[in-house]
């Protein structure tokens, strides 16, 4: 009989906790079997008396010992988050405010990997190979002279003159004769030939 | 709380601190949405039984039955907030303290907390199935099978209380 009632039914029955109709049924159940009424009251002196002797709090045997340990595990505790936290912070303020200097330095890592790189073909470095096949480049004046070299390919190649004055910072070019002067008349011929 | 469950004083002690720390960290992603009260037994439920877990696997595989005797604190001892008693209640108390603390000492863990919350912390049976992380019916089974464990244990060396 007892294993069709719910032990819901009895634990609220043994706590006082029944509502009328879950108390109807329990009624009903008691008058069925005698021996349950004796169980279920048995029962709950046993939760009467773990109610009355088991203590409920226990107060720590040296208190201010366990305090102060608890407050040092909290300060430890602590401790041990600050440089997560700080970490965290300054990652968020290098993000913020490295972009500047980052891109500044991208410029000039663009800049200085163009200047390596130059335009296909124009390898400066390969320039400087002086070849043996190459014409040699005479000067009337003995003050001059001149080098030929070339890439690997023979594709460039360039005359490198020695010897002349350097064009001074306050040089200026006349573009006009001074008034009452003509260029010579062979000048004049060739320049014609050339337009035309 | 914790004593009842681990019974080992200096453990006890130790877990309660570790409480302690997890609810000061976790107080502030507390929401009212439960009891307070029920929330901190929440805690100390995950608590105690992440020891208990340790400790059985430590103990390869076999749950050592000893820690929950070992230094016991009687029930009735002079820690327990009552009223004093006359000397011979007293002594009668810590008798049946006594046998109480060794018959909830064999329950299973789930067992011996259920009652403990239940009759002497006064949850009722919503607050112990959230501090417990069980459903209802769990709460009302486990309840109903440790009284029952509890009536025989205790019965079994007079043939009553």
């Amino acid at each position: 009989m007892k294993k069709e009632i719910s032990e819901e039914l009895l634990v609220k029955w043994v706590d006082n906790a029944l509502t009328q109709d879950e108390a109807n049924e329990m009624k009903a159940h008691l008058q069925e079997d005698s021996s349950l009424a004796a169980e279920l009251a048995e029962m709950r002196k046993v939760s009467d008396r773990v109610r009355r002797e088991v203590p409920a709090s226990v107060e720590p045997p040296y208190p201010d010992f366990f305090n102060s340990q608890l407050m040092r595990k909290v300060d430890l505790d602590q401790a041990s988050q600050m440089p997560k936290e700080k970490a965290k912070r300054w990652w968020r303020g290098f993000f913020q405010w490295a972009w500047a200097p980052a891109g500044a330095m991208a410029l000039v890592l663009a800049f200085l990997a163009g200047q390596r790189l130059g335009p296909e073909g124009a390898d400066p470095g390969a320039l400087t190979q002086q070849r043996a096949d190459l014409p040699t480049v005479y000067f009337s004046e003995d003050s001059l002279d001149a080098e030929m070299i070339s890439d690997a390919n023979g594709d460039l190649s360039a005359i490198v003159v020695n010897g002349l004055e350097a064009i001074s910072d306050d040089a200026s070019f006349v573009k006009t004769l001074p008034a009452g002067e003509e260029l010579p008349v062979s000048y004049q011929h060739s320049e014609a030939k050339r337009f035309h | 709380m914790v004593q009842n469950m681990i019974k080992n004083e200096a453990d006890a002690w130790d877990l309660t601190q570790e409480v302690f720390l997890k609810v000061w960290k976790a107080l502030p992603r507390f929401e009212a949405r439960a009891k307070f009260s029920t929330w901190l037994y929440r805690i100390t439920h995950n608590v105690v039984y992440d020891w208990l877990r340790k400790r059985k696997l430590d103990s390869a595989g076999e749950f050592d039955d000893a820690i929950l005797s070992e230094g016991a604190v009687a029930a009735g001892s002079s820690t327990t907030p009552q009223q004093d008693l006359r000397p011979d209640h007293a002594l009668e108390n810590s008798e049946l303290g006594e046998k109480i603390s060794a018959a909830m000492a064999t329950l299973s863990a789930e067992h011996r907390e259920t009652i403990l919350l239940r009759e002497v912390q006064g949850f009722d049976y919503k607050e112990i199935a959230k501090a417990m992380g069980c459903s209802l019916g769990t709460v009302m089974s486990r309840l109903y099978y440790a009284r029952k464990k509890l009536q025989t244990l205790l019965n079994d060396e007079k043939g009553n209380l």
